[in-house]
């Protein structure tokens, strides 16, 4: 009985009847859950961007663009809404936090993150002079001084590129990206393909197309192993060593970063028009400026002044002298400058070592016949003396 | 008058996916199953161009894509509208650097777009409902105006 009341009651409730009559999917059902990200990220605090185009590095479908605004006077991140996946790397990777979708950084703000990038960035150990400007000039702090040469850590690096405009040597700073690493990929196999068919053919063909065999740069090598895949001989990835070689030049071409090498590589300054100089009147002779600085025969010292100065042509004009100098005797001024002080001290330099050496030279001459002419004298001596013993015991 | 009271209440679908991941294509599957529904909004899915009203298309265009997407445009009776549901239909998306042709706007006229990757059911729903009869008569005045000039 009191069930057959219950039934009643609920059947005859304003809800039932409305359901049964309007058959339509319930509101709830239909509103987004807390979890759903909503499209596209909204750039929360324009005025805190640095314009470093992280967000842009990282978006999957390129939906991002920097675009210069009039009223921040810099570029700030637009986001395309048809192109958003609301994967919400731009959110992670930006180091300022300016982005936000739905409530991700407070979901994540503890989180340790791979930064995700498009474009990577590498230091060249060989052309690096460890001035430490990209140091300075990175916005995350990811590059640090490992002893030999500074590191840029993968993991952190946001793919902003103001490292290579820091940088004062050409070339220092390499970049790699996606489409670049596909291509040395599908290249690789090509070119083991190739050789494949050309084995079938012919037998062994040993080619000579580089002069000598290639060493690999520890710091720009990524381990991609395209060289190890392209390679007839071997090459012992681990210690970073070519271990036999038949000298086809196949490995240089696949290695995406320029790690494999043949020959040396100059340093180039990017400034060519200006150079630093060291004042001789304020100079103090302390030679911080020689001991700090890493680019080899850039400053040396004068043998008439006993001053360092510097060499415009291996000068690479990172300004760590500059920076080191406790009396501020160091400057920037033209090239011509320090050339012409770098003409006279250099030709004195040379006429001293010359006559040094001359010096030199005569003196160990003179110290030679000198010790010549006392064994000569002294075996002079005895013979003479013998003799005289000899006759006076006759 | 009465055309336009029941074109609201029968709207027919073919649904095409040009190339992509599948992904707008599960949420369209929802669509059908018991928690959205859409015939009770009286949407139906008939996948045949011949019949349909309204081409849903996802996916980038790709390159085999691209002649059977401009045929099927053809076969589908006056007045018709294209919407492109998804980030892959409106500007290709992550496939940006693979084979493809481009969006679905180069290919034929797009006359509503569902950003998301991939967009709710009830977003697809709601967009079809409220711009499948405005474009559909919008398109039936334009195409009269073509023939009463011709």
């Amino acid at each position: 009985m009191a069930s057959a009341i219950w039934y009643l009651y609920e059947l005859t409730k304003k809800k039932f009847i409305k359901k049964f009559l309007n058959a339509k999917t319930d509101k709830e059902y239909t509103l987004p859950p807390k979890r759903y990200r909503k499209v596209p990220p909204t750039v929360v605090y324009p005025e805190k961007c640095i314009s470093c185009g992280a967000c842009e590095g990282s978006c999957p479908p390129f939906a991002i663009e920097m675009v210069y605004y009039d009223d921040y006077d810099k570029k700030i991140p637009k986001i395309d809404t048809g192109a958003c996946i609301s994967c919400g790397n731009c959110v992670e990777s930006c180091p300022t936090k300016v982005l936000n979708i739905g409530n991700l950084i407070e979901e994540t703000g503890s989180l340790p993150w791979n930064v995700p990038k498009y474009t990577n960035l590498i230091i060249d150990e060989e052309l690096c002079v460890n001035c430490g400007s990209c140091k300075l000039a990175c916005p995350v702090d990811v590059i640090e001084y490992n002893g030999i040469t500074h590191v840029i850590d993968t993991n952190g690096c946001i793919g902003c590129k103001k490292c290579i405009e820091a940088c004062p040597v050409e070339d220092a700073i390499k970049t790699y990206d996606e489409a670049l690493l596909k291509s040395k990929i599908r290249l690789c196999y090509k070119l083991k393909f190739n050789r494949m068919i050309k084995e079938g053919e012919n037998g062994d063909s040993v080619e000579n197309k580089i002069p000598e065999i290639p060493r690999i740069v520890k710091s720009l090598c990524i381990t991609c192993e395209n060289c190890v895949d392209v390679c007839p001989g071997s090459i012992d990835l681990n210690n970073h060593r070519v271990v036999e070689c038949i000298q086809c030049g196949d490995c240089i071409e696949v290695c995406p970063t320029g790690s494999m090498r043949i020959g040396g590589v100059p340093k180039i300054s990017k400034i060519k028009d200006k150079c630093y100089i060291i004042y001789e009147d304020k100079c103090i002779g302390c030679r911080i400026c020689y001991k700090s600085c890493n680019v080899e025969d850039a400053i040396s010292i004068s043998r008439e002044t006993r001053l360092p100065y510097i060499n415009p042509d291996k000068c690479v004009r990172c300004g760590l002298c500059f920076r080191e100098c406790p009396v501020e005797a160091i400057g920037l001024t033209d090239n011509e400058d320090t050339l012409r002080i770098y003409n006279i001290r250099r030709a004195k330099d040379k006429f001293l070592s010359m006559i040094k050496e001359d010096l030199d030279e005569f003196s160990k001459k003179y110290v030679l016949s000198k010790s010549d002419l006392l064994k000569f004298s002294e075996n002079k001596v005895e013979e003479l003396l013998k003799n005289k013993i000899k006759i006076n015991n006759k | 008058m009465i055309k336009e009271f029941f074109r609201k209440r029968s709207i027919n679908v073919c649904i095409v996916n040009t190339g992509g991941c599948n992904g707008c294509d599960i949420e369209l599957v929802s669509l059908l199953a018991s928690r959205y529904d859409i015939e009770q909004y009286g949407i139906y899915v008939h996948n045949n161009p011949r019949e349909a009203d309204v081409l849903i298309v996802s996916g980038p265009v790709t390159l085999p894509w691209k002649n059977r997407l401009k045929e099927l445009y053809e076969k589908t009776p006056e007045p018709k509208i294209v919407v492109a549901i998804g980030a892959c239909a409106l500007s290709c998306g992550i496939f940006k650097e693979g084979n493809v042709c481009g969006p679905v706007d180069k290919i034929i006229p797009v006359d509503a777009t569902i950003p998301g990757c991939p967009p709710r059911p009830s977003e697809i729903i709601q967009a079809i409902l409220k711009v499948a009869p405005i474009a559909l008569s919008k398109r039936e005045e334009h195409l009269k105006k073509v023939a009463s000039e011709n």
